[in-house]
């Protein structure tokens, strides 16, 4: 233990001071969501802003002179606009050729009567694009929008006139929704959240178990190329050490620093994700949504996600001796990154194939044999678990701590024996004697 | 007691390259032997044995009476070893990397404290010890590592080639370093080299390998007289110049 503490934070020291790992992990990804974020989520809050602002100068001919047409441009210079009056159409274009215009408004004669008489109304808008940019689109999409939103408040005002509810008018049929799953009957409001729910389930959290497995893959590889790279290895298999402390200790290290890494990502995009968010809702995420998450978990139970925990435990230690085995025998960092995306590529497509394929139709033998298929079974477990299949539950969660075990036992005996030095991936070094 | 016995070693790597030849030799306490030979001789090949980093295929290794193959564990406290293309954790410094050894040896502070002490002179490294290794020179960086390998003070010192690269002043300074701790702390030194004028002057004894053969084995001063040559690069040519330019 004693040595396991000595290597481990060796480890660490190296592994924190490598820019490699440092630029990897963490300053390109904060550089890029911060590059994102700046273009993105800055820009849209611009855009955002500058829809909902009032600012900027508006057109106004009145062929009306209603009350009606008053009452919309009272209604417009309320919201904090310019107001240009203009007497006709004549000069429309020699005005709006002028880009602090945004737009032209013509009320026609007719205005005013086809409100009184219960007809639609209309208004003509005139608006001159200048450039292709959105900020400018954004802009000259004002009038419109100033329109619409008249509209509706006089839609409110029009049925409160007439004694009516607003909200029965707006929508005089609506919808509840009861939805079956496992037997049990589910009031849902939102159908969307719920299928939003089920796709978190079933494919972000193989999908977080897949970028942990990645991370901790590719620091262990290259922390124990490392010893190879800087020419260490040879004095590190001399020294009064246990060498499966020392890989042990390469890989509790790794994980360390893959939490850290995993916490960092899910911070950034969680933070980027709600700045995004928030500007295009007014509202916070809904309650609804939690309620959904807390249906799920009822639902997939605490057994069977304990039993996908242990299969994702499984996973990544499976994954990890096979890393450590392949970076044995490799001579640099770039050989192990090379194998380790080979190691990583298969999981990837096996996750995506999972998205498309509904395995519940296949015969039950079928389903054993996914059950039995390292990588597979655990992008397949969420279905095993929602359709109540203990056997495939308990034959992947088992199946990959089995292959968990017989991976690092084969490592371990690797690492007893003197291939751990001859033995070369890729380049058959010459033997020196 | 010999502290290294060496008998009828045999390494046949795969695709049946035949490395060692079945050498047999021995080391007392405290001496310094030299294993010298052309490339390919078998000279690294015979240290990576000893330093249970290869296994033999036949024959027997032992040091300090554990056996290489049977106690391995054994063998790696009472042995410090430094190859020839070593190198060091280039992000920590020079001190760190020689607390990171030194921990590994013994848990006892004030040992620590000596043999770090140690390695510093042994180094002279200086003020530079704080620095990252990547900033070394060569020089310091083999300075650093022979000072690691010394400063635990083992039974048995294994050098591979250990002033390969190195200017002749710095060539010249771990020599003497050598020499002096071994003779200091008692420390038996198995090193192999190219350099004859180096082998003369450490070791009290050298063994001549050749196609992994030991053909000759003898005290520097000794082999001289005996076979009537100026140096021992004359007694090298003398006995396998000739075969190794036909082979």
């Amino acid at each position: 233990m004693r040595v396991f503490k000595i290597i481990l934070i060796k480890e660490l020291k190296s592994m924190i001071r490598d820019p490699k790992i440092l630029i990897a992990m963490f300053i390109v990804p904060f550089i890029i969501v911060g590059v994102m974020y700046g273009i993105v989520v800055f820009s849209t809050r611009q855009m955002v802003e500058e829809a909902v602002r009032g600012r900027g100068v508006i057109a106004i001919v009145d062929e009306d002179q209603g009350y009606w047409s008053k009452n919309l441009t009272e209604y417009i210079k309320s919201l904090g606009f310019k107001i240009l009056r203009l007497n006709n159409t004549t000069v429309l274009l020699e005005v709006l050729n002028n880009r602090s215009i945004l737009s032209a408004i013509v009320i026609p004669s007719d205005f005013t009567e086809n409100i009184t008489r219960n007809n639609t109304a209309y208004v003509e808008i005139y608006t001159y694009i200048h450039s292709p940019s959105m900020s400018h689109l954004i802009s000259r999409s004002k009038a419109i929008g100033v329109i619409m939103s008249y509209s509706q408040n006089l839609s409110e005002t029009i049925i409160k006139i007439h004694g009516l509810n607003p909200k029965y008018i707006s929508h005089p049929v609506n919808t509840t929704m009861t939805v079956i799953l496992k037997d049990k009957m589910i009031h849902v409001n939102d159908l969307g959240a719920l299928i939003g729910g089920f796709t978190m389930i079933n494919i972000a959290f193989p999908l977080i178990a897949f970028i942990l497995a990645s991370f901790l893959v590719q620091l262990t590889a290259t922390s124990i190329a490392v010893e190879k790279e800087e020419k260490m290895f040879e004095t590190i298999l001399s020294l009064p050490i246990n060498r499966l402390e020392f890989i042990a200790a390469k890989i509790v290290a790794a994980v360390i620093i893959g939490f850290i890494g995993i916490a960092f990502y899910g911070a950034l995009f969680a933070w980027y994700f709600g700045s995004v968010a928030s500007i295009s809702s007014s509202s916070p995420a809904s309650s609804s949504s939690f309620n959904v998450f807390g249906i799920l978990f009822d639902i997939y139970g605490s057994s069977g996600l304990g039993a996908f925990f242990i299969a994702s435990i499984g996973l990544i230690l499976f994954v990890l001796g096979i890393a450590i085995i392949l970076a044995l025998f490799v001579e640099d960092v770039r050989s192990a990154q090379m194998i380790t995306s080979y190691i990583v590529m298969p999981f990837m497509f096996v996750l995506v194939l999972s998205m498309f394929l509904d395995i519940t139709s296949y015969p039950q033998s079928t389903r054993y044999i996914i059950s039995l298929i390292p990588f597979v079974n655990i992008s397949f477990m969420s279905t095993f678990i929602f359709t109540g299949d203990q056997i495939a539950i308990h034959i992947s969660a088992l199946s990959s701590i089995l292959y968990a075990i017989l991976i690092m036992y084969i490592a371990s005996k690797l690492i007893g024996t003197e291939k751990v030095f001859t033995l070369k991936l890729f380049r058959r070094k010459k033997i020196r004697t | 007691m010999d502290l290294l016995v060496v008998n009828d070693l045999v390494k046949i790597y795969p695709g049946n390259v035949e490395a060692l030849r079945g050498i047999s030799f021995k080391v007392e306490p405290g001496e310094v032997y030299g294993l010298i030979g052309p490339n390919g001789a078998g000279k690294t090949t015979t240290l990576r044995i000893i330093a249970t980093i290869l296994e033999p295929t036949h024959g027997e290794v032992y040091v300090d009476g554990y056996s290489v193959v049977d106690q391995p564990d054994e063998v790696r406290r009472r042995i410090s070893y430094l190859p020839e293309e070593a190198g060091a954790y280039k992000y920590l410094t020079g001190l760190e990397f020689l607390e990171f050894i030194a921990k590994i040896y013994t848990d006892d502070p004030r040992l620590r404290s000596e043999m770090i002490r140690d390695a510093l002179a042994i180094s002279g490294l200086g003020e530079r010890i704080k620095d990252k290794i990547r900033t070394y020179s060569k020089g310091m960086l083999r300075r650093l590592l022979v000072a690691k390998t010394l400063m635990v003070k083992p039974k048995l010192a294994l050098l591979d080639e250990p002033t390969a690269g190195l200017d002749v002043l710095n060539a010249q300074r771990i020599r003497y370093i050598i020499k002096e701790y071994a003779k200091k702390h008692g420390i038996a030194v198995l090193l192999s080299s190219h350099n004859m004028l180096e082998v003369e002057y450490l070791c009290d004894r050298i063994g001549i390998l050749y196609r992994g053969k030991l053909i000759v084995e003898g005290s520097p001063k000794k082999l001289i007289e005996e076979y009537k040559v100026v140096n021992l690069e004359e007694l090298f040519t003398k006995l396998i110049g000739e075969q190794y330019e036909s082979f």
